[in-house]
């Protein structure tokens, strides 16, 4: 595979910019595998408007270049798309796979069990029958597909700083259980609406054993929080903060169950917790409240094990050994209009696996709203220059963003294989419905047109474009 | 943004409000619904002293049959307009237009009048009056003028419409039975400002022959353009083959100002479904 990128970076050099385009080169091979790839870059910069980055970070260019070409293959070959993935995918057994950026690799991950239980659940097979009848009819019914595999959880602090990263990826949490037991998490990762704060206090709760609603999140306040260098982004919240929030709970939980055990005359081990108490598992009417316990802590200290420091308040750093690598399988079925060049969604399926599900609710809308956008980049949503640069796309009408009409009705699928690096087994998912999915449009879309022979390769495919490449085949 | 400040004017009565207009022709503007006007004040690209608001003013929203005319008030909104039984059973082009105006809540403010008025050369009215073959009535100081719709439109937001006028109704003549309407559109976005549109009448006689057949366009040109060539398929049967060449005449007459290319293309499909839905359902009334 040989690769080469150019990169418009507008008017300016700087991380945001340059940054995606060594991404996309780093992730130009996918999740398949491939001996031999050589990849140069060359960043170009001119007189536009400066460039930044975009959800998915440099991923989906590369999800592109590389799920096309396999389309083109499977094309040349004569094969179904799907079974040039199947012989392509990385297996278990070659993980992990290091790709053309070290410390980078494809781990743990099922491909093969995931692409199959799509295919189960798009009715692949009934699809293409379903589209053999339509072109019978002299109808434009199309089926792409593509895999992706995020880059989650940023994640290994030193090889970052090694690869030029001037900030530090790990995370820290402060837990505190006041002399009352309320819970307190701080954290320095922000709210950006996405929901982060009720998954740490979803975190917090099970790991000290209280009721989510009893957890109080500080978050934006710089002399009560805990200082982050890197922030919210990355998809690292839910993975590396919450991480640290549960690294923090359990030393947490480790001196409540100590005080308690002592106030119950039990051993720790015999303990559980939950809803705010912590009683004897095998005799549940011997039991403490986490109140009584966090009394302990803090004024009656003659109630703590001898030698015991008072209070309940812990400080957690975590820094992952790797990033994570969830990944997923788009399909798309879309019917072309293949005289006004509209494309309209017949189906999409999207079956991921971004390990422990924290929040299901947060989780599909992290998809559904990503899917969004990538429906804006496969089929309106571009930048347009005129030959001296000045920006075309200046307001709502010119740039044309995806709308609720126009966004197909997402079925959604999960397979779970737990993190082995993120404590809570948590990958994160937030770039993820952006990576494969205007790769497997733009898929759907030249099945949908192949009769004519159509080969996309550029992005938006607005009207205007299809209709110019059915003219253009004609 | 906000607007620049201006003055604002609600009179009750058309007197009143020419009067308002005479004033100050130059420097007033007209709010009819607002949905075009607004925006436009809102970016500064326009820069009022006056605002006549026809809100208020009595008479306007009038939707009214004098024999084989119906006679339509210019603050009729476009909502009504989609949904009046009176109008759907006389002059079925008009929901079919309605139905690609923007979103409910625009068509709910819109006027039949503010958007003639405005003179978009993607608006589907202009393009519907125009294939009816309507009179627009113009109020002045002066008194009353009648306009064919044909000659109202004079290129990109501009019209016949004097300064210190009022346009404050349009009389439609209703086909006579086995008339078929349609209107086509294709926009980027539904609701969004169109592509391409394509509005057509076509009435059949006893024996199935076209016996009159109209064609305008929108977003292709300057203002809605009159398709000439609709007449060649009067006195034969409006087969796909004659519709066809007729599309393709409309469309080689054409010079989108964007898209060129792809427009074109649009219009001639359009001008063909349009025809071609219009026969069909003059066919079902016959």
């Amino acid at each position: 595979m040989v690769v080469h990128l150019d990169g418009d970076l507008g008017a300016t050099l700087h991380t945001e910019s340059f940054g995606p385009l060594w991404m996309t080169s780093t992730l130009v091979t996918g999740v398949y595998t491939v001996p031999n790839a050589r990849v140069s870059y060359r960043a170009v910069l001119t007189n536009r408007t400066p460039v930044g980055a975009y959800r998915g970070w440099g991923a989906p260019e590369a999800n592109f270049v590389n799920e096309r070409l396999l389309e083109r293959v499977a094309r040349e070959l004569g094969k179904d798309p799907v079974e040039v993935r199947r012989a392509s995918l990385v297996t278990p057994e070659q993980m992990p796979y290091e790709r053309l950026t070290q410390g980078m690799p494809l781990h743990n991950g099922r491909y093969h069990d995931l692409l199959e239980q799509t295919l189960a659940e798009a009715d692949y097979a009934g699809w293409r029958e379903r589209q053999a009848a339509a072109r019978a009819e002299g109808r434009h019914v199309g089926i792409g597909m593509s895999i992706y595999a995020e880059t989650s959880g940023m994640g290994a602090s030193r090889a970052l700083n090694w690869a030029g990263l001037k900030d530090g990826t790990y995370d820290v949490s402060r837990v505190r259980i006041d002399a009352g037991g309320g819970v307190t998490a701080f954290t320095g990762i922000c709210e950006m609406g996405q929901g982060f704060t009720s998954a740490l206090a979803q975190v917090v709760a099970d790991g000290v054993g209280v009721n989510p609603e009893h957890v109080r999140v500080v978050v934006g306040d710089t002399q009560s929080c805990p200082y982050t260098a890197f922030g919210t982004a990355a998809s690292r919240a839910a993975s590396v903060a919450c991480g640290s929030a549960t690294l923090a709970c359990a030393k947490l939980r480790a001196k409540i169950e100590a005080i308690a055990a002592h106030m119950l005359e039990a051993e720790p081990e015999q303990l559980a917790l939950g809803g705010g108490e912590i009683w004897v598992a095998a005799e549940p009417e011997r039991r403490v409240t986490l109140e009584h316990v966090a009394h302990a802590a803090y004024r009656r200290l003659i109630d703590l094990p001898d030698e015991m420091e008072p209070v309940l308040d812990e400080t957690a750093i975590f820094d992952p050994a790797l990033m994570e690598s969830p990944y997923g399988v788009n399909v798309a079925v879309v019917e072309v209009d293949a005289e006004t060049g509209e494309v309209a969604f017949l189906d999409y399926v999207l079956v991921h696996d971004c390990g422990v599900v924290l929040n299901p609710a947060i989780v599909e809308g992290q998809i559904v709203g990503a899917v969004a956008q990538g429906v804006g980049m496969a089929l309106c949503e571009e930048a347009r220059y005129d030959a001296d640069a000045r920006p075309l796309s200046v307001t709502f009408e010119d740039y044309q963003l995806p709308t609720a009409d126009r966004v197909p009705r997402l079925r959604l699928g999960h397979d779970v294989t737990p993190s082995e690096i993120m404590p809570g087994g948590v990958k994160g998912v937030g770039e993820a419905g952006t990576i494969g999915s205007p790769s497997a449009i733009a898929n759907a879309i030249e099945d949908a047109l192949l009769p004519l022979g159509v080969t996309v390769a550029e992005l938006p495919l607005t009207p205007a474009r299809v209709r110019g490449l059915v003219e253009g085949a004609r | 943004m906000k607007p620049a400040p201006f003055d604002y004017a609600a009179p009750t009565t058309v007197e009143e409000a020419v009067a308002l207009l005479a004033r100050a022709p130059a420097e007033t503007r007209v709010l009819a619904g607002g949905q075009s006007l607004m925006p436009r004040l809102n970016l500064r690209e326009l820069r009022p002293a006056q605002l006549v608001d026809l809100g208020r003013v009595a008479g306007l929203d009038a939707i009214e049959r004098d024999g084989e005319r119906l006679r339509i008030g210019a603050m009729v909104r476009l909502r009504t307009l989609g949904r009046d039984a009176t109008i759907a059973a006389a002059l079925p082009l008009l929901p079919a237009a309605v139905a690609h105006v923007a979103h409910a809540a625009v068509r709910s403010r819109g006027t039949l009048g503010g958007s003639l008025a405005h003179a978009d050369p993607a608006a589907e009215l202009p393009a519907a009056v125009v294939t009816l073959d309507a009179v627009v009535v113009l109020r002045g100081a002066e008194g009353e003028r009648r306009v064919p719709a044909a000659q109202l439109f004079r290129g990109p937001f501009a019209t016949a419409i004097r300064s210190g006028e009022l346009l404050v109704a349009v009389e439609l003549p209703i086909p006579p039975e086995g008339t078929g309407a349609a209107f086509e559109e294709v926009a980027r976005i539904p609701g969004g400002p169109a592509q391409a549109g394509a509005a057509a009448l076509v009435r059949l006689g006893g024996d199935g022959r076209v016996a009159a057949a109209r064609l305008t366009l929108s977003a292709v040109g300057p203002g809605p353009v009159a398709v000439e060539a609709a007449g060649e398929l009067v006195g034969a049967a409006p087969d796909a083959e004659r519709i066809a060449r007729v599309a393709e005449r409309a469309g080689a007459a054409l010079d989108p100002p964007q898209d060129p290319t792809y427009r074109r293309t649009l219009a001639v499909l359009l001008a063909a479904r349009a025809l071609t839905a219009a026969a069909e359902r003059a066919r079902r009334t016959a």
